[in-house]
């Protein structure tokens, strides 16, 4: 994970987490993230975990750890690019918390469902879904 | 809850393939027409009766909001066939 006491700025180029708590989140038949996880709401900002640093065990346990949180399942997690969200006009903001130094949030977006809907659906049709082992 | 099961099981014409559901953060249902990456519509019910729709058709995005009387509007009846359209 990134070094607490050092944390850098998140790169266009780099690679993030959101994890998929609903199995209603996936579509089964071709193992892909539906936008519904990547919508904001009821929030300002979207959470996720950059992998920068991170090994497979620690994005999962993470993700772990978020799902016991909201008392949900984890099932698996959607990777995206920074880029693709700074490319909808979003901003990757590192927001690093004591158990997560590599959160961060996906911030800037439009107030009006509709067109977070659509910034969603253009993140997920980029998302590369993985599978919890 | 009773606005998407009124739109699915009464009001989504004949021939109109099913949707698969799911749910957003708010609580909302969501419906998903779904071919491909760039070929999908989704459109969430709330229980005030609104439609809101977002759709990707290759590199063309629409998006809005419908209100829903107990019939599917046009609007989103169109949308529903531009997914599947050749």
């Amino acid at each position: 994970m990134i070094d607490p006491a050092n944390v850098p700025a998140v790169g266009t180029e780099k690679l993030l987490a959101r994890y998929v708590l609903q199995r209603s989140h996936i579509r089964r038949s071709n193992q892909t993230v539906k936008p519904d996880a990547f919508m904001p709401h009821p929030h300002t900002d979207m959470s996720v975990t950059r992998h920068w640093s991170a090994t497979e065990a620690e994005l999962w346990s993470v993700g772990e750890a978020v799902a016991d949180a909201s008392g949900k399942t984890l099932h698996g997690r959607g990777d995206i690019r920074a880029e693709i969200c700074v490319g909808q006009a979003l901003s990757v903001i590192a927001d690093p918390t004591p158990d997560n130094p590599n959160h961060a949030n996906v911030a800037g977006w439009p107030t009006d469902k509709p067109r977070q809907k659509a910034v969603a659906q253009e993140i997920a049709a980029t998302a590369q879904y993985v599978d919890k082992p | 809850m009773r606005n998407a099961y009124v739109f699915l099981t009464e009001a989504l014409p004949l021939g109109f393939p099913a949707p698969s559901i799911g749910a957003e953060p708010d609580g909302d249902l969501t419906l998903e027409w779904h071919c491909s990456p760039r070929r999908t519509l989704s459109v969430s019910v709330s229980p005030e009766g609104d439609l809101d729709y977002a759709g990707l058709f290759g590199p063309n995005r629409t998006y809005g909001t419908e209100v829903f009387y107990g019939e599917v509007p046009e609007t989103i009846l169109r949308l529903i066939r531009r997914v599947y359209s050749a």
